[in-house]
């Protein structure tokens, strides 16, 4: 199983028990040897690279100055020929044959050079990409394991009654059922207190005589007497 | 550094009426929002901050519709202001991440957004709860 393999086993799971790595001992001690010969062939790369590039630079320059004593021997060649020294042209002819074999093996030494430069090019990128991702695997395991030790931090804080993490839908709901608590106990004050009201002003117009008050004796009698007149 | 963090969120004036109050637990800082009842936690690692708090639990689901919940949350964690949808063993989180090196009036805005982001989502993800 990979490493991401198992770090996403680890997430899907959840938090671990105490003690629990993401990924196992031996997994991570494979990993950091990974690395550590990926970082060591890294380096041999480079330095190899190093002493090619050096080579070749050495090469090129010889390469060049073989190539300027030709130039200047095909002068001097041409020169001779012009004086009519035909023995003197062909020893610098020797010469220049010479120049010009020793300019071909540096021009084929150059060519070989420069493809194994290129390989170790590659190589390189390999093993920076490799090590790359080797690395972030790495981080992956810590940002895991920091993410669940900090779920186990909020769920150890509210532990007991409510020990899984409270979520904000249950959040929502809770505040949504108390908004509709806090309007059901206000609309019940309000309610009592149009009843006192009422009983208030009941008793208000009573006193001063008006509406359903309540009947007295002295109404009665005024009442009987009013019939009697009559 | 989580020391810091934790005294400035105490006594942060919030411009969107939000009352925090953080506490550090272990090597987490452990977040509420009394008016929401939101928890959140905040951790560092490394170079980065991540703050992060549920969603929605697993369990809160109906089994029915897990897959459209799925494709929800992927399609919602784009237009999501810094926060990203993620999963951790049951729990649906919302979490935002930000360089250890900012400033820490940045991390209470980052808190403040994940808060916002979490109400706005919280009233949406009601429609894949079970009975």
């Amino acid at each position: 199983m990979s490493l991401l393999s198992k770090i996403w086993t680890s997430v899907r799971g959840g938090a671990t028990e105490a003690g629990e790595a993401i990924v196992d001992s031996q997994s991570i001690r494979i990993m950091e040897q990974e690395l550590r010969d990926a970082d060591k062939d890294l380096n041999a790369a480079r330095a190899g690279l190093g002493s090619i590039v050096g080579q070749v630079t050495g090469l090129k320059r010889e390469a060049a100055d073989y190539q300027e004593k030709i130039d200047n021997h095909m002068d001097y060649a041409g020169q001779a020929l012009d004086a009519g020294d035909d023995a003197l042209a062909e020893e610098i002819a020797e010469k220049i044959a010479e120049y010009e074999e020793e300019l071909a093996v540096r021009t084929s030494a150059i060519e070989v050079s420069d493809k194994q430069a290129n390989l170790m090019k590659d190589q390189i990128r390999q093993n920076e990409r490799a090590i790359a991702k080797l690395k972030r695997e790495k981080d992956m395991i810590k940002t895991t394991e920091k993410v669940q030790s900090a779920q186990k931090a909020v769920a150890g804080k509210f532990s007991g009654a409510n020990s899984s993490l409270r979520s904000a839908t249950e959040s929502l709901e809770r505040k949504r059922k108390a908004q509709i608590e806090l309007g059901d106990r206000m609309q019940a004050d309000q309610d009592l207190q149009n009843e006192e009201g009422g009983a208030d002003l009941a008793a208000k117009m009573a006193k001063a005589g008006i509406g359903d008050a309540k009947k007295s004796s002295k109404d009665v009698l005024d009442r009987l007497r009013a019939k009697k007149k009559a | 550094m989580l020391n810091e963090i934790v005294n400035f969120l105490n006594g942060w004036e919030s411009k969107n009426g939000f009352q925090l109050s953080a506490s550090l637990e272990g090597d987490s800082i452990v977040i509420e929002e009394s008016d929401s009842d939101q928890v959140m936690s905040l951790t560092q690692d490394g170079e980065q901050l991540i703050c992060m708090t549920t969603a929605i639990r697993s369990d809160e689901v109906a089994p029915e519709k897990v897959s459209e919940l799925h494709d929800f949350m992927l399609s919602m964690s784009l237009p999501m202001p810094l926060s990203s949808f993620g999963k951790m063993g049951d729990e649906y989180v919302i979490f935002g991440a930000m360089h250890s090196d900012t400033t820490l009036n940045n991390v209470a805005e980052e808190v403040e957004t994940l808060l916002l982001n979490a109400e706005a989502m919280a009233d949406e993800l009601t429609q894949f709860k079970g009975a």
